[in-house]
């Protein structure tokens, strides 16, 4: 690790050129020195000879100062920003953001220091999935042991299918799994078993649901029964049966609640409210949809009812406008806000 | 033949020998997305607009490296402009900039972040903390949890990285 943090003048060499925004580059001393300048001026404890020395050295040749012009020239519009947006989008605090921005199995990458947080969300690790599904797409498959799946939008999943265990690794989003009895020619039945960030679930011949979320995971259970293994409570099994749902975490359960059909419509792309507040609408919707959407709160307690096609959340949108009093503002084809009337 | 005609030359016979090879690398990656088309044609564009063509050796190779860079690009765009969004719905109500402005801003946290582009995270947070709060190495050390000279040679790292480093 330290070797890597520690900077190699070797390795600095070899990158590109430096160039100012008159096209013409640095000499790469040049731009070395002029680092190590501000990387003194700014530590905090810079004395005035420092500072006198500085100027010295800025006045030495005019490429010091074309280097130092370029360093105020950056700066401007590193400080036109409010500073808690930049950290905080840019270089979140690891400890207190992590769940937000991170699923439980970047962790372990961000707590050795590699890398950069946004490099580690989801859709990147999604890319490499056995299969995958973008916004607002929704996908059929049959595995091996006809298995049936559905995916949800922004999904992936890996499909890991050995000598004594099927296994399926639900990386981001959700799906919909119909198993089938494992091929009679089988000694032993198979296990069916999902991995997700917060633990294990068991199918006991089954039609689920299971979404991951942003800390914990989803289950709800359609037929027969699921059996959950959360991964830091491994002898604490939950069993869930038909007509149930339920979130865990790596360590504790919520408490049951029904399994809702309409959950599912989804899978036959349709998304159906029944008198739903229009924001927690708006928020199913917005997992379907590529850019922002956004509910205005004073709308937000406005009740939906209806069945809507997934296909389309752009005519979903404006559906809205004929059944409620609300407009739909769009600041671009990617952010729309549903403002009250 | 002018350098003009070469390149354009050069350009023709690798989109007809390799844009439907790349279309269907692209949809292998993506999934089964119509966004595989519009990557492959900014692949050709961004390959256009460099001067590199005439070292192409591999030239499939060649092509997945530009189109997946454009692909993490746009994931890392993504995930920028969520990070961005989560940060505005925690803000209190009189401080949530208007439409306009909100644009600006992210389009110059996407420039910053490419300004830091490859630092590792703990080296950017001490250079935007002591580039944006005036924080000093010590504050900053004890924040971190690192000793002040590690923080030194972040904020050089970060320091060159963000100023000199830029290839553009």
């Amino acid at each position: 690790m330290a070797s890597k943090n520690t900077i190699s003048s070797a390795a600095m060499l070899k990158q590109a050129p430096a160039f100012a925004e008159d096209g013409l580059p640095f000499n790469t001393h040049v731009a070395q020195q002029a680092s190590e300048w501000l990387v003194l001026l700014i530590s905090g404890t810079a004395t005035d000879e420092d500072r006198h020395a500085w100027e010295q050295w800025r006045n030495a040749d005019p490429e010091h100062g074309r280097a130092w012009r370029h360093i105020e020239n950056i700066n401007q519009r590193l400080h036109g920003i409010p500073t808690d947006i930049v950290l905080k989008t840019l270089a979140p605090n690891a400890l207190r953001n992590r769940r937000r921005f991170i699923k439980a199995l970047t962790v372990v990458l961000l707590a050795s220091g590699t890398g950069l947080l946004v490099r580690q969300e989801t859709p990147w690790r999604a890319w490499t999935a056995d299969y995958r599904t973008g916004t607002g797409e929704q996908r059929k498959l049959t595995l091996i042991d006809g298995t049936l799946i559905v995916l949800n939008t922004t999904s992936a999943i890996d499909v890991d299918y050995s000598d004594t265990l099927r296994l399926i690794q639900l990386r981001t989003g959700e799906m919909f799994i119909t198993t089938a009895q494992d091929k009679p020619t089988a000694t032993l039945m198979r296990p069916f078993v999902v991995e997700t960030a917060e633990g294990t679930v068991r199918a006991l011949g089954t039609r689920f649901v299971i979404r991951q979320e942003d800390d914990r995971s989803h289950v709800a259970v359609y037929e027969g029964a699921v059996e959950i293994t959360p991964f830091d409570a491994r002898d604490q099994k939950i069993v869930v049966p038909a007509g149930q749902a339920l979130s865990f975490t790596r360590h504790t359960r919520d408490t049951f609640l029904p399994a809702d059909e309409n959950a599912i419509a989804w899978t036959d792309g349709m998304i159906v409210a029944e008198k739903i507040r229009l924001g927690d609408f708006i928020d199913s919707l917005r997992r379907y949809r590529n850019g922002y959407l956004i509910c205005d709160p004073a709308a937000a307690n406005l009740l939906v009812s209806g069945v809507f096609p997934l296909k389309d959340t752009d005519s979903v949108l404006a559906s809205l406008t004929d059944s409620l009093p609300v407009s739909i503002h769009y600041r671009t084809r990617f952010w729309a806000t549903v403002v009250h009337k | 033949m002018t350098t003009a005609d070469t390149m354009s030359h050069e350009i023709e016979s690798l989109y007809s020998s390799h844009h439907s090879w790349l279309c269907g690398w692209l949809r292998k990656k993506l999934g089964a997305h119509c966004d595989a088309v519009d990557f492959a044609h900014d692949t050709f564009l961004r390959i256009l607009t460099s001067r590199d063509l005439f070292c192409i050796r591999e030239p499939r190779a060649y092509l997945a490296t530009v189109a997946g860079g454009l692909v993490a690009h746009h994931y890392r765009r993504r995930a920028i402009e969520k990070a961005y969004l989560d940060a505005l719905t925690n803000l209190p109500e009189p401080e949530t900039p208007s439409p306009e402005y909100s644009a600006i801003l992210l389009e110059t946290l996407i420039e910053i972040d490419q300004l830091l582009d490859n630092l590792p995270l703990k080296a950017r947070r001490a250079f935007l903390l002591a580039q944006l709060e005036g924080l000093t190495y010590a504050e900053i050390a004890q924040q971190l949890g690192v000793s002040v000279s590690m923080v030194k040679q972040y904020m050089l790292r970060a320091t060159h990285q963000c100023y000199f480093s830029r290839s553009l």
